[in-house]
């Protein structure tokens, strides 16, 4: 009899833990959004950069950064790198894939725009394989018809911020 | 004992499976509303369901959610803010007319070319009628202020249905529409010009969506200024109300159509409008219904290989 009532309070153990977990299942909230024109157009212009790396193009490279582009760390010393050091670096390991994602463009004027973005990727550097994320924000000025980066800043991401990248995301509940 | 553990596991190990039900399959990505697709959760095998008339291999995929079949599908709108002589010339009665014009139930959107593209969406009973009319609308002024939160869209929305100055309809989608001088705090104008999601209310799966006035940031949400209905805040809405409008008729809940990166059928065609009639940026339009010209986004045909069109069975456009 003992083990027959503590097999009911087990089970209505498990059973309330199991509703509980029930309920705070994530429902399908979310929502679909229309993306701006900018965030169109600047994603099309990351893209391409980011594939004339992946072909080492530095004729499509020259287009999109600016004579004077430089990039910016917060590693010491704090001083920004130049574009030569910049290409240099980015050419000399294979770009194998990409993914930019949480895009949002500021329009600061109609010639001077701002992206920020999360970039994941995949270099392979030495035969071996390293997969890396980054927060970047850039500076883009209109020259004429065309766009060109002036400056790039540029935070390595680690802990939570890379479990998005992981799949664990932090999917928008519609209560933000 | 040991029989009513053994029980005990195959109730627990049944519940598991149950809740497990209720989330989305996996390998395949899912939208998050940013702009990207995620993983959908792992261990879930793909739903065998089949859309009543249409085939895959589109270049967007059914889920097994629901669309919404309604013939037509009801609009509501809520005019949010002050669309009577707000800051901008397009927070004004004009606006709110051309909207009404672009779902009238009869010489708008509804049951022309463009949304009947729509049709080629269905469910495992159904596919979407490619009809839409306005069915109602209220006003509200700055209930919720006029920095908006996520949560606030959904409390206005909530509140028009609970007053009753909108009904309660599961076969309706509610617009919130608001004026220049509402910010929407969690991205409108940097990161989207509008959403639509969906939420339960008063107990009914109630769609809604939210489009801000596009004056507040020409650059980010308007294709052009100078407009064919000479209302550029209205002629940009218009294109971002039936952006949402054919994903909320194919991607009600959410669950239903998308391609393996996440995007929904209009998500597939944003910004792009094919050719024009007059030159972008000098009132061009793509679209004529009833007495009114619009520039309109074009959307995903789930058929003949799938592309972006500007009416059911038109040529396919890359721009």
């Amino acid at each position: 009899m003992r083990t027959a009532a503590r097999g009911i309070v087990l089970l209505s153990s498990l059973l309330t833990i199991q509703f509980g977990l029930a309920q705070a299942a994530p429902k399908e909230t979310g929502r679909i959004v229309t993306k701006t024109r900018l965030v169109a157009m600047f994603s099309e212009l990351e893209t391409r950069w980011l594939q004339a790396v992946q072909q080492k193009d530095e004729t499509t490279l020259g287009r999109l950064v600016s004579e004077d582009f430089q990039v910016w760390t917060p590693q010491p010393p704090g001083a920004p790198i130049p574009r030569e050091d910049w290409q240099k670096q980015a050419l000399a390991h294979q770009l194998v894939s990409f993914r930019l994602r949480q895009m949002a463009v500021r329009s600061l004027s109609n010639q001077i725009s701002v992206a920020s973005f999360v970039l994941s990727d995949l270099i392979e550097q030495g035969g071996k394989p390293q997969s890396r994320d980054h927060f970047v924000v850039d500076v883009w000025k209109k020259d004429g018809e065309n766009w060109q980066c002036t400056d790039r800043y540029v935070w390595p991401l680690s802990g939570n911020a890379r479990r998005v990248r992981a799949g664990v995301d932090l999917r928008p509940s519609g209560k933000e | 004992m040991r029989k009513l553990l053994l029980i005990l596991s195959f109730a627990v190990a049944c519940l598991s499976y149950g809740n497990a039900q209720t989330t989305r399959h996996a390998s395949h990505m899912v939208p998050t509303g940013k702009g990207w697709g995620v993983q959908a959760p792992e261990g879930m095998a793909p739903p065998n369901v089949q859309p009543r008339t249409v085939t895959t291999g589109n270049g967007i995929n059914y889920h097994g959610g629901p669309v919404m079949s309604g013939n037509p599908v009801n609009v509501y709108f809520i005019w949010y803010g002050n669309w009577i002589n707000g800051p901008k010339p397009s927070d004004s009665q004009a606006t709110v007319n051309l909207i009404n014009a672009l779902f009238g139930g009869s010489g708008g959107i509804g049951n022309s070319g463009y949304f009947k593209i729509n049709t080629t969406y269905g469910d495992s009973t159904q596919n979407v009628s490619g009809n839409i009319s306005v069915a109602g609308s209220t006003t509200d002024s700055y209930s919720q202020g006029k920095r908006l939160r996520d949560s606030g869209v959904k409390a206005v929305v909530s509140n028009a249905i609970s007053s009753g100055r909108l009904p309660n309809s599961t076969n309706g989608v509610y617009f919130v529409l608001t004026s220049s001088d509402v910010r929407e705090t969690s991205g409108f104008c940097s990161q989207y010009c509008g959403w639509h999601t969906h939420a339960t209310i008063l107990s009914s799966d109630i769609k809604y969506a939210f489009v801000g006035n596009p004056d507040r940031c020409p650059s980010a949400c308007e294709m052009q200024t100078v407009s064919p209905n000479g209302d550029s805040g209205a002629d940009g809405m218009a294109s971002i109300m039936a952006h949402e409008s054919e994903e909320a008729a194919t991607d009600p809940d959410l669950n239903a159509w998308y391609d393996t990166s996440g995007q929904e059928n209009a998500d597939k065609c944003a910004w792009k409008f094919g050719p024009t009639t007059g030159s972008i940026g000098n009132g061009a339009y793509n679209e004529t219904f009833g007495t009114h010209h619009w520039l309109i986004q074009m959307n995903w045909e789930n058929s003949r290989g799938g592309g972006c069109d500007q009416t059911l069975g038109g040529t396919f456009y890359n721009q």
